[in-house]
């Protein structure tokens, strides 16, 4: 199994390259692009005459519209400027919006400025203007002064807009300094417009710090003073000269600088002007324009020329810059969430298409990306896994493409001869350009995630400012009002998160089927993965649906704290379906209520063991609980203004309660695996905890469970208890010995029939039992009785029914016979033999309460064995090896007879062994004995590691046979070989496989070989083997028992008793009966060799049903009382010596 | 690497390899930039040198430049030649009479003539662009049949130039194309030819006539345009056929060229199609109105003024009477009748303000 750290460090790097990637060719395409637009301009407009604007009176009317607040100091100087602008058809409106300073004072008496009637024919909705201003020298006669009371830049523009009369419109800000022919050279674009219509127009701003200026003009340019200002400049260059008029060239500009830009009047009332709510206005403007004209289906373009026609001063302190580009961020956020609508529409053609995809994925997401990378290097550092070369090469790569990037946008800049042409100039730049990345990048990059930080708490603000309005309103309104109000806000403020948990479920399923895809591809059909979205989809509007109820009753109580609550829930949720789906391809097993039934040290045992509890998949699931939690929270930030979308989202859940899922599960049903990978895992999670809360609560079950139920008043007081008189199956078998037989039995861990058997559908890995079988007698077709190891012991052992979660997990064992206290009874000595921790599923109580003498558990080894290799530091413990031999080593040949049971670990998930290039060597010499067919091979190469691990246990036994047989006692002992439960982590084809082992009864007394079909389980070897033992040795045995089993002589289609077996812990869920097997209330009907199909039976079911349930009321019988059988019958036995 | 079938030293390999391409470009661009950064700085140096020999020969004759050693070394750079040739194309928009004759004398001498045509035979619409502009600043006539089977150019930038270029040589006759044209001729392209026109012989009124009633509405507009910049006033009575064109825009610059072909029936014609107009020709009427001072237009303009209800129309009413001299009109009327709609005193108070 390939690390999920791993994968997951894989895909985060996969994902940063592939951004960067993409990054890197846009880089290219706009550099490419840029040049060839700035020679067309060039070559265009190298002998362009301007005076035929100047000279023709019939030309359109220009308005400049430039909103001032508190420019005092500058204003005189700037209008001043404005109205040197050649260009005759114009005029020039100050909107002074609301200045604290005395900037209209100062106006007035520089241009002899007086208050005039003035009709606004424009509609724009403004704050209210509070005079006109007109100069009373005809020289002045362009200026129009507005004071208006202070709403923010778009607010005095619209006002601007209100007020001017032209025909386009040029937006300023009012500390920038013009070229006097900027007007001419942005007019000429409108001019030139044929079949597409210029919307927008707009020149490269340059920057004004450390010029010379005189008399509003710019006489002398030098790069600023600080380092701040010249990085800027390079920025500035790239933006405009590249970004831009690439951008104008592909018809996909989006942005017009609000500093300097000129708009066709028309559309832009037709838009409804500039929108005050936004700090991005701009760039909101443009996008508002070109989704007007792309409604509209009208043709047109927006334009960037590369003529440097405007000045303005950049901030030259860290602080000013951060609240600039913080600013930036918030505007280009606001605007992209405002025409959400326009991304990849195709209806918006390139707008929707290109330009709102690239202002998002790279404007606005590649500083979050940017930062996201900071974080995760220092994650990537911590966890050690950082591959030093790799990091380096790519370091320098990024660092060398973006000074590229910025040298060539400086020496193309050249190309606009105006600018920074001085040699030292242009040395100082390049300089600049390669110390950017390190001194300067990095501030932008953090004042843009601020910005995008500062955008949802600026949405918190308002989210907290509505609720308090709303609890004010609760006080005045009536009762049902109030639950009006209190509803509206509930369901509006769940809509957000609700979604945003349905994406990021959904995109964790998608990552689950990716998951799958890629470990278990030849298992797997397109419907598994089509059930699994379909049922975790409908899983997650169910769970949404009954959250909302329980978030809304919570809001009554808890009020703003249910948000957190939900939110925290629901992160939970997301996070635990990473956990869920992971044990499942982990272990093959749906983790249901089973959890519940495992101690906390058993739980860090399991996860240590299977690698997932290291450091790094800690540090891993940290950092997924904060990418899950992120959006959840930030989409907690938001209210959606109606309460349909979540009413929708509910009324889906609840509408999909009468999905018929089960109809579709039956399609993707080709093997066990693929039906339990279709499953939403959260979903059986849940149902498998309700199950077992109903298991442990009969009182109520019988209420919920449509099933018919038996009283247990109606059951003997003594269920399970009958009269031994199990036949001698095994006795015709054996010759007969001068002693009492010892007896061993070999519970092999994951020891399934599919790969142990030369019928077994993967093919036969175990060599030696298949040659020891040929001398034995064998039952093919043993079912153990649960998928997990927790019930072998009881059931082989004892013949014991299942309890809660499995015998051995009884608080306190009812009396109960079993091989180990009735052997020894019968003066056998006792062992049991275990690699691992035997406390572990309560195995050590279970033995130890049994009686047994010698219990060998990890603890018992010295350093002369082996332990299985190790993962993360945590091993399952000692090879099968060691185990064998240490038994061998520990049971003397003494004169009485023993009884030792031995339970292997080799063949565990992770399936780590020792020497194992040596066994994988043995696997493909086996696959080229056995030569299966093509499929048959592909499939046993794909579970490699656990047939290794087989033939590895297989070759283990061999060793120990050889060692045996040397042994005196050897020719007067039993062995048994069974498994516990077929290895779930190998493909199973029925959900019987699960449970489908080999019996072998092996023996140097042995007077014949015999291989038996019939069906037979778990149960039925007690009271086979100690009818054997008491008919040809006398060994006492009770008189009355418990046996859930019949023996191994009768097939289970000529029973009366069917066989209960438990999947897990929590599920006891099987039951076949005759020659039906019900699997999680499906009827199937078994053939020969246990191979089954469904089967559309309801009388069989019912039928079948009903012996399932006899069967668990006497399991509940067996809970209720904590007794077996009478206190005297086993005291009798144990007194009779 | 698991998901793709890449080993990470096969990507550091890959990303090295990138490295030294981008350390390469690098210096390449460098290259590329030091040389650019130099013939601009030779741009530079050589656009004063070529503009003061320029002037040294408008007033000391041809023979000062052509027999100039730095000159003609320097003509042997193919870069400085394309430059010289472009100031001198710029210059010629700056000169007229002899120092414009002095140009062609310079041009022809260092037989700038086959660069000219050079780039007019280019591939390159840049270069055959500069070719047209060199030839038809230079009054290089023989290029005029080349020039003109350009005016079918599939580029639209050469054969607007080409149409520039026709008309410059030719003057008004070079507007035969107007006739066929059937692309959009742009408010740029119109102020170039208007400009490149000096007179309208006689003998193409028939010609003009058919223009205007051209379906080519940017054709109309131009034509409209050559009418007021010429004063062709017997066109007046076709112009007055133009007021019902579908076209409001045309209809508006019919109305503005009325007012330039001015006679007694003009002010009338307008004021009878004032009614049922669209709010822009009223105002454009209402300005016409306001301009040719038709003080018998008062009580028509005080009518509109208090019936209609687009206050932009209502608006230039207003003003059109103060320029009529009715400021008493409005200062005495009855606002308390008036206060209904919002717009009338504010409308009145901004049409007094007005200076004239």
């Amino acid at each position: 199994m390939i690390e999920f750290s791993h994968i997951v460090y894989e895909i985060i790097i996969w994902l940063f390259l592939i951004y960067s990637g993409l990054v890197f060719v846009i880089f290219i395409w706009i550099g490419l692009y840029a040049l060839g637009a700035l020679k067309q301009y060039r070559n265009l407009n190298t002998h362009t005459d301007y005076n035929l604007i100047t000279s023709n009176s019939d030309v359109a009317f220009f308005s400049v519209i430039a909103p001032a607040y508190n420019e005092g100091v500058t204003i005189v100087d700037n209008v001043r400027s404005l109205l040197s602008l050649y260009y005759n058809n114009l005029e020039i409106i100050i909107v002074n919006d609301g200045s604290k300073d005395d900037s209209i004072q100062k106006l007035t008496e520089a241009y002899d400025l007086e208050l005039v009637p003035f009709f606004i024919q424009g509609t724009l909705p403004t704050k209210e203007v509070r005079g006109v201003y007109k100069s009373k020298n005809a020289a002045f006669k362009k200026l129009i002064v507005v004071d208006k009371v202070n709403g923010g830049k778009a607010d005095a523009l619209n006002v601007g807009i209100n007020v001017s009369s032209g025909k386009y419109l040029v937006c300023i800000d009012v500390d920038c300094i013009l070229e006097q022919d900027a007007l001419l050279k942005l007019a000429k674009p409108f001019f030139e417009q044929t079949d597409r219509r210029v919307i927008a127009c707009g020149g490269v701003i340059r920057l004004a710090n450390n010029c010379n200026i005189e008399n509003g003009k710019v006489v002398d340019i030098n790069l600023p003073k600080t380092w701040l200002g010249r990085f800027q400049a390079i920025e500035y260059i790239r933006a405009f000269i590249l970004g831009r008029m690439a951008w104008s060239r592909a018809k996909g500009l989006i942005l017009i600088s609000g500093a300097f830009g000129v708009f066709d009047k028309e559309i832009v009332l037709a838009c409804g002007g500039y929108d005050p709510e936004t700090v991005g206005e701009d760039m909101e403007l443009v996008v508002r324009m070109r989704r007007y004209m792309e409604e509209q289906k009208l043709p047109y373009k927006v334009v960037n020329i590369p003529d440097p026609l405007c000045w303005t001063e950049v901030p030259e302190s860290d602080s000013v810059l951060r609240r600039q580009r913080n600013r930036w961020m918030r505007g280009t956020m606001e605007t992209l969430w405002k025409h959400r609508k326009l991304m990849f529409n195709p209806r918006y053609g390139r707008l929707g298409m290109v330009s709102m995809p690239y202002w998002f994925f790279f404007e606005f997401l590649g500083p979050i990306i940017e930062f996201t990378g900071y974080i995760v290097f220092i994650l990537l550092l911590l966890f050690g896994i950082i591959n030093w070369p790799f990091f380096f090469a790519l370091f320098a790569l990024v660092l060398a493409s973006g000074i590229l990037y910025s040298i060539y946008a400086i020496l193309v800049d050249l190309l606009t001869d105006q600018v920074y042409t001085k040699g030292k100039d242009l040395m100082t730049l390049l300089f600049m350009a390669v110390m950017e990345p390190f001194f300067f990048h990095g501030k932008v990059v953090m004042a843009s995630v601020g910005g995008a930080r500062d955008y949802f708490r600026k949405n918190q603000g308002w989210g907290e400012m509505k609720r308090q309005g709303f609890r004010h309103q609760v006080e005045s309104d009536g009762f049902w009002k109030a639950i009006a109000r209190f509803l509206y806000w509930g369901l509006s403020n769940f809509a957000p998160i609700a979604f945003a948990f349905l994406i990021l479920f959904m995109i964790t399923i998608g990552f689950e089927a990716w998951w799958y895809g890629m470990q278990f591809k030849e298992q797997l059909q397109s419907a598994t993965f089509f059930h699994l979205i379909i049922d975790n989809l409908v899983f997650a509007l169910q769970l949404l649906a009954g959250l909302c109820v329980f978030y809304l009753i919570l809001g009554v109580f808890a009020g703003r704290w249910s948000k957190q609550i939900l939110i925290i829930s629901l992160a939970i949720v997301l996070v635990l379906q990473f956990v869920l789906f992971l044990y499942f391809a982990e272990s093959r097993n749906l983790l249901g209520a089973d959890l519940f039934f495992y101690s906390v040290s058993e739980l860090e045992h399991i996860m240590k063991t299977s690698g997932m509890l290291s450091i790094k998949n800690i540090l891993l699931f940290i950092l997924i609980v904060a990418i899950v939690f992120v959006p959840l929270w930030l989409a907690g930030q938001r209210t959606f203004k109606r309460i349909y979308a979540t009413l929708a989202l509910v009324l889906l859940g609840v509408f999909s309660l009468l999905l018929p899922l089960n109809l579709m599960v039956s399609s993707v049903d080709n093997n066990e695996f693929a039906h339990s990978a279709s499953l939403s895992k959260w979903r059986y999670f849940l149902t498998s905890s309700f199950n077992n809360y109903l298991d442990e609560h009969p009182e109520i079950s019988r209420y919920v469970r449509n099933e018919s139920q038996i009283n247990l008043e109606d059951l003997p007081e003594y269920a399970f208890l009958r009269n031994e008189d199990s036949p001698d199956v095994l006795g015709p078998f054996f010759n007969a010995a001068d002693k009492t037989p010892n007896l061993v039995v070999l519970i092999i861990e994951g020891l399934g029939h599919a790969y142990s058997s030369p019928q077994g559908y993967v093919g036969n890995f175990t060599p030696f039992i298949d040659s020891l079988s040929q001398h034995s007698l064998t039952w093919s077709n043993t079912l153990s009785t649960s998928g997990r190891t927790f019930s072998v012991l009881p059931s082989l052992l004892g013949s014991l029914p299942f309890a809660q979660g499995g015998f051995m997990e009884q608080k306190d064992y009812p009396q109960h016979f079993n091989l180990f206290n009735v052997l020894k009874h019968n003066n056998f000595k006792t062992g049991f033999f275990y690699g691992g921790d035997a406390s572990f599923d309560y195995m050590k109580k279970f033995i130890t309460e049994s009686g047994v003498e010698q219990i060998i558990d990890q603890d018992a080894y010295d350093g002369s064995f082996r332990k299985l290799p190790s993962k993360n530091g945590e091993s399952w413990g000692f090879e099968d090896q060691a185990v064998l031999t240490k038994m061998l080593q520990s049971t003397p040949t003494t004169s009485e007879p023993y009884f030792n049971v031995l339970l292997t670990l080799s063949t565990h998930s992770p399936f780590l062994i020792n020497n194992a290039s040596h066994y994988e060597q043995m696997f493909e010499q086996r696959l080229r004995v056995l030569k299966l067919p093509e499929n048959q091979d592909k499939l046993a190469r794909t579970y490699k590691n656990q047939l290794v691990s087989v033939l590895n246990m297989d070759d283990a036994l061999r060793e120990f046979f050889e060692a045996y047989k040397l042994r005196s006692d050897f020719e007067n002992t039993i062995f048994v070989i069974t498994g516990d439960h077929s290895m779930p982590e190998i493909l199973l084809h029925n959900k019987i496989d699960r449970y489908h082992v080999p019996l072998v009864v092996y023996s140097p007394l042995l007077n014949s070989s015999k291989q038996f079909k019939h069906t037979v389980s778990h149960f039925d070897f007690v009271p086979s083997i100690l009818a054997y033992y008491r008919n040809n040795y006398q060994v006492q045995t009770p008189t009355q028992v418990t046996w859930v089993g019949n023996g191994l002589q009768e097939d289970v289609i000529n029973r009366d008793q069917g066989i209960p077996i438990m999947q897990s812990k929590s599920q006891m869920n099987h039951f076949v009966f005759k020659s039906f097997h019900l699997a999680d209330g499906e009827l199937f009907k078994i053939e020969n060799n246990l191979i089954e199909n469904a089967l559309q039976n309801q009388a069989a079911k019912d039928l079948v049903n009903q012996r399932f349930s006899l069967f668990r009321t006497k399991n509940q019988q067996m809970i209720n009382t904590k007794e077996l059988m009478p206190r005297e019958v086993y005291q009798s036995f144990f007194d009779n010596q | 690497m698991i998901l793709v079938a890449i080993s990470i030293y096969s990507l550091v390999l890959g990303f090295i390899a990138l490295l030294i391409l981008v350390l390469l470009l690098i210096v390449l661009v460098l290259l590329y930039g030091i040389r650019n950064y130099y013939l601009f700085q030779n741009r530079k140096k050589w656009l004063i040198l070529i503009e003061e020999k320029i002037a040294i020969a408008i007033f000391d004759g041809v023979n000062s430049i052509k027999n100039d050693k730095e000159i003609n070394s320097l003509m042997k750079k193919s870069y400085f030649k394309r430059l010289f040739l472009s100031v001198l194309i710029l210059s010629e928009k700056k000169f007229s009479g002899d120092a414009q004759r002095t140009l062609i004398e310079i041009f022809h001498s260092f037989d700038l003539e086959k660069l000219a045509f050079n780039r007019l035979h280019s591939k390159n619409v840049y270069d055959k662009i500069r070719g047209i502009q060199a030839l038809t600043s230079m009054q290089v006539k023989a290029a005029i049949p080349e020039i003109r089977n350009l005016l079918n150019h599939s580029d639209k930038r050469v054969y607007t130039e080409a149409q520039h270029s026709i008309v410059r040589f030719n003057d008004f006759g070079g507007l035969e194309f107007l006739g066929s044209l059937d692309t959009i001729l742009s408010e740029w392209q119109q102020l170039r030819l208007l400009k490149a026109i000096t007179e309208v012989p006689e003998d193409s009124y028939e010609m003009i006539g058919s223009w205007l009633k051209s379906k080519n509405h940017t054709v109309l507009e131009f034509v409209f345009a050559i009418l007021r910049k010429f004063r062709l006033f017997r066109f007046h009575d076709s112009v007055c056929g133009l007021l019902q064109a579908e076209d409001s825009h045309i209809r508006v610059k019919a109305v503005q060229t009325l007012q330039a072909l001015e006679n007694s029936n003009t002010i009338d014609i307008l004021c009878e199609s004032f009614i049922g107009e669209n709010g822009s020709v009223q105002v454009a009427i209402l300005h016409a109105i306001q301009n040719s001072h038709a003080k018998n237009c008062v009580p028509f303009v005080k009518e509109q003024f208090l019936s209609v209800s687009d206050v932009k129309v209502r608006l230039v009413a207003a003003e059109t009477l103060v320029h009529l001299g009715e400021s008493d009109f409005l200062q005495h009327l009855d606002r308390q009748n008036l206060q209904e709609e919002d717009s009338f005193p504010q409308i009145i108070d901004h049409a007094l303000a007005l200076k004239l």
